[in-house]
């Protein structure tokens, strides 16, 4: 072997990619020849230097979110088109009528999809909350200071629903109060905005991706709640959760 | 059909989905940009599922990095054609510095430093160089990926670890 073709085959050597007979007459020719020798060290070292670059890179959460979630639609979908494609057509004639009837409600997501879009990236993030405490006293007034409004929020501590703390969330392009509840393992996220804020309009109970959501009210304001507890459990926190704001927005109308 | 579309979405995702983080990082290497290959990759794995049929099993991390190159690619076409491929040292430095917290305050370690010369390789070295580098595959699930012989992933990758080496040590000289 001679310079030109050790030089040629040095990389398939290092990467073991060269058979037995190539990789004897190499190595031959390296024990003979210092230059080759030298080259090839120098590459072995820059390929350590490479190993040692490589840093693996994680999916960042919300593309992973994003695909699995664009994956489970596909799913369903998948599931609901292929035995009746009659079903389709229909569902695309009550679309078409959905869309004509209402321009606004086809145009936008709903609300519904962008509250449990809104509480998943929540959840994702580093930070669900900006305002992090159990107690009223400091997430009512905080939630007050960020909004034009002031939403009341039930403690619960007693019922094995634990308050985390409080952040402003961006629905509908509509700044509104969200509360992040703790019961066993599951995170509930409470939507509030008063009633009739331009631009909301009201969500339905719907199960959507595993999440559950579930409406109510409390005094002059909506409150809708999501979470991957079961919707039994979630119905019963309703329950919870609507009684104690009765509660406080009888007895305490403002902080 | 064989098999309903929703238990073949399922049985796709056992496949595709482990092999996200690959598909994650050739991509961030070759848009050199994280919000475009964010989205590269989620166009690749839609795009993959409607060719799972021609996923014959073997090896998957290769059939799913094939589609994503392929999605790069024209995402580069298209992105060159609205001339809005301009990437500036600035950003170069970001994309080497991103998987690594601590290269903000020693961006001269070597591993940055070598991680800025890879971003600074054109789209046909860099590529293989990641795909052996960093993926570890063998010559010929690279070949396969490119659709190109093995030859050319050969030639590619030397011509890549030269201008490494030059990059790195400007002073050094590479025989010939």
């Amino acid at each position: 072997m001679n310079h030109e073709q050790a030089y040629a085959l040095r990389d398939a050597y290092l990467d073991h990619e060269l058979d037995a007979a190539a990789t004897l007459a190499l190595e031959a020719h390296v024990r003979e020849c210092e230059q080759c020798a030298a080259a090839l060290g120098a590459r072995r070292a820059l390929l350590v230097q490479l190993r040692d670059a490589a840093q693996p890179s994680p999916v960042p959460p919300m593309l992973r979110a994003r695909i699995v979630r664009q994956l489970r639609s596909h799913r369903h979908l998948a599931r609901m088109r292929s035995p009746w494609l009659g079903a389709l057509a229909a569902g695309v004639v009550l679309v078409v009528a959905g869309f004509l009837l209402g321009r606004n409600l086809a145009r936008a997501p709903d609300l519904d999809t962008e509250l449990v879009d809104a509480s998943v990236r929540a959840l994702l993030s580093a930070h669900p909350i900006d305002v992090a405490s159990s107690d009223h006293h400091t997430v009512k007034p905080w939630l007050s200071g960020q909004l034009p409004f002031s939403p009341p929020v039930p403690e619960l501590g007693t019922q094995g629903d634990a308050l985390l703390g409080g952040r402003v969330d961006f629905v509908a392009r509509t700044p509104v109060a969200a509360l992040l509840y703790q019961h066993g393992n599951h995170r509930i996220n409470v939507y509030l905005w008063p009633h009739r804020t331009a631009g909301i309009r009201p969500a339905h109970d719907r199960s959507l991706d595993g999440y559950h959501v579930l409406t109510t009210e409390a005094g002059d304001f909506t409150a809708v709640m999501v979470s991957d507890l079961s919707r039994e459990e979630l119905a019963a926190f309703r329950t919870r959760w609507s009684a104690a704001a009765a509660a406080i927005t009888a007895t305490a109308p403002a902080d | 059909m064989p098999e309903g579309d929703a238990a073949r979405t399922r049985r796709f995702e056992a496949v595709a989905l482990p092999q996200l983080a690959a598909a994650y990082n050739l991509a961030r290497w070759i848009c050199r940009n994280e919000a475009d290959a964010a989205d590269v990759v989620q166009e690749a794995v839609m795009r993959a599922l409607q060719y799972f049929d021609s996923y014959r099993g073997g090896d998957a991390r290769a059939w799913l990095l094939q589609i994503v190159r392929n999605a790069a690619h024209s995402w580069i076409e298209r992105n060159r054609a609205a001339g809005m491929v301009r990437v500036t040292d600035a950003e170069l430095e970001q994309v080497a510095a991103a998987d690594d917290p601590m290269a903000a305050v020693a961006a001269d370690s070597a591993a940055a430093r070598l991680r800025q010369a890879i971003g600074q390789l054109p789209l046909e070295q860099r590529e293989v160089l990641i795909l052996r580098e960093f993926e570890q595959l063998s010559y010929r699930q690279i070949a396969s990926i490119l659709d190109s012989p093995i030859g050319t992933v050969m030639s590619r990758l030397s011509r890549a670890r030269d201008q490494l080496a030059i990059i790195l040590r400007p002073d050094m000289e590479v025989p010939t």
